[in-house]
């Protein structure tokens, strides 16, 4: 059922997508064709036009997503979608898949569009380093996969937020705000998540120890230690902290897996519970 | 114990009473009308039979059940604007019903769409209002359901299209379906009704057999709706 529904839902988007990657594709094409004409004036007109261009694209990818997924339960499809005798569970998967799919497929194919035509239009090794950059430094090291798995986390965390305001924002009490209703709910919740994320790394004994190295100027040494960031901000507040040993506090990682299992559960408790189609 | 048993049922949307404290039991095996103003609560009420609306207070029982997902799989719902996307073609859109419902008969939906003259290729964008309202009676009415909740199926269209609706909708329901209908149109479809409720600022204000009714009062359920909304 899961795999059913994720593929009616990718149905309305994907059409879309169909003509949106190949127009960035040809955007990048268009760019780095004008930017090897060597004019010069041209040439980096055309590569702002062609960069603006492109991220106009994804975000508009990323706004109809967003807005596809809300029509096909809170608007008028929502009587096709919600009338499939589902389970709660199986619609919230589907959707996490279909999000995931286009919110990381159009972030992915951006970056990398936006890449090659640096490297293409500027001659500048863009791929080479990211590659040295991913082989040599993110994974070659325990610190690094923890960060990628980070960011993965943090894409999905976003995820569940998004269907989460879709889910509690359409609920009939919000009815009168319209669309509104989910956008409401979003920055509550983004506000609600800094002021926790800002809490949980000041409170929560649990950090990274960070020495700086005087040869290279950067960081070196990360170790694991059981406080905060709360006496380092202390310390910086009466301007003696010492600059060489930085404390960054990762309690928030906890807090924020807590947030988004509490989103989960919202969810899926609005869905069936406290719902209103509202067209 | 009726098909469908309602006691005390109200629905607010913000200061707007939709529906006030409404009692009703409906038995399966008949056509059922379900006639008031605009304003009366029957589209408020076909959506919270659906299990499109859970924010109410009262109680509600279809087949002894709360109106949620076990429902749904014994209940067809016909929303009044179309709830499938204009790119798609009749027969998409029949590959979709019955890839969900398994109790959808695409044999029965092959039929219905022969018989209101639809071209199974054609997009829904390329179709008039009655085409596209006749696609989605063929796929709720293709549904083997225990209860059809029909919501204007004929407003809008032409009186050609709606006797063939209609002609549609009864015969497709099985023997021990209920089949609910709103409507305003109530000249139209009176041939096919078992029974009329009439609603009237979310309460039911009658609740008849047809036959019983006409006998009775001495004129049609249209008079009676005429006299009663005057």
């Amino acid at each position: 059922m899961i795999g059913k529904l994720y593929r009616l839902e990718m149905k309305e988007t994907g059409r879309i997508a169909k003509i949106v990657y190949p127009l960035m594709i040809f955007i990048t094409i268009a760019g780095v064709l004008f930017s090897l004409l060597n004019i010069p004036v041209l040439a980096s007109f055309t590569n702002t036009i062609s960069t603006l261009a492109l991220t106009l694209c994804a975000f508009y990818l990323i706004v109809i997503t967003v807005r596809n997924d809300y029509h096909n339960f809170q608007g008028k499809r929502g009587y096709l979608f919600r009338s499939i005798p589902a389970k709660s569970s199986e619609f919230l998967l589907s959707r996490l898949a279909y999000y995931i799919t286009f919110l990381w497929g159009t972030t992915f194919i951006y970056i990398f569009l936006l890449m090659a035509q640096i490297e293409l239009s500027s001659g500048a090794p863009i791929f080479l380093l990211v590659n040295v950059f991913l082989t040599q430094v993110l994974f070659a090291s325990p610190w690094g996969i923890g960060l990628v798995i980070f960011i993965l986390l943090s894409g999905l965390i976003t995820v569940i937020a998004l269907i989460f305001a879709i889910a509690l924002g359409s609920e009939a009490r919000f009815h009168r705000l319209g669309a509104g209703g989910p956008v409401l709910l979003y920055i509550i919740y983004y506000i609600a998540s800094q002021l926790l994320t800002i809490a949980s790394m000041l409170l929560i004994p649990l950090g990274i120890k960070m020495d700086l190295d005087p040869a290279t100027g950067s960081f070196a040494n990360f170790e694991l230690v059981t406080e905060g960031t709360f006496r380092y901000f202390l310390d910086s507040l009466r301007a003696n902290a010492d600059p060489d040993h930085v404390v960054i506090g990762i309690g928030f990682i906890f807090t924020q897996i807590l947030l988004a299992l509490v989103m989960v559960i919202l969810t899926y408790r609005s869905f069936d519970k406290k719902f209103s189609l509202r067209a | 114990m009726s098909l469908i048993e309602i006691r005390g049922l109200s629905k607010n949307y913000g200061h707007v009473r939709a529906l006030d404290y409404l009692d009703l039991n409906v038995d399966g095996g008949r056509i059922v009308g379900l006639a008031g103003p605009n304003g009366s609560g029957k589209t408020t009420l076909l959506r919270i039979l659906g299990a499109f609306d859970t924010a109410y207070s009262g109680d509600v029982s279809i087949d002894g059940l709360k109106p949620g997902r076990e429902t749904r799989a014994i209940t067809s719902y016909l929303p009044e604007k179309t709830a499938l996307s204009d790119w798609m073609t009749a027969d998409q859109a029949i590959a979709v019903y019955k890839d969900f419902f398994a109790d959808f008969k695409e044999d029965r939906a092959r039929e219905m769409l022969e018989f209101f003259k639809l071209e199974g290729s054609q997009k829904l964008r390329q179709m008039s209002k009655g085409m596209q309202e006749k696609v989605q009676i063929m796929l709720v009415m293709s549904r083997d359901a225990r209860i059809y909740l029909l919501d204007e199926p004929i407003s809008g269209v032409d009186p050609a299209s709606r006797k063939s609706i209609l002609r549609g909708i009864i015969g497709q329901a099985g023997e021990d379906s209920l089949v609910l209908v709103s409507t305003h149109l109530i000249s139209d479809i009176e041939p096919v009704l078992d029974e009329i409720i009439f609603l009237d600022f979310g309460r039911v204000i009658l609740h008849e057999q047809a036959d019983k009714m006409r006998a009775e009062r001495g004129q049609s359920l249209n008079e009676a709706f005429e006299e009663i909304y005057a």
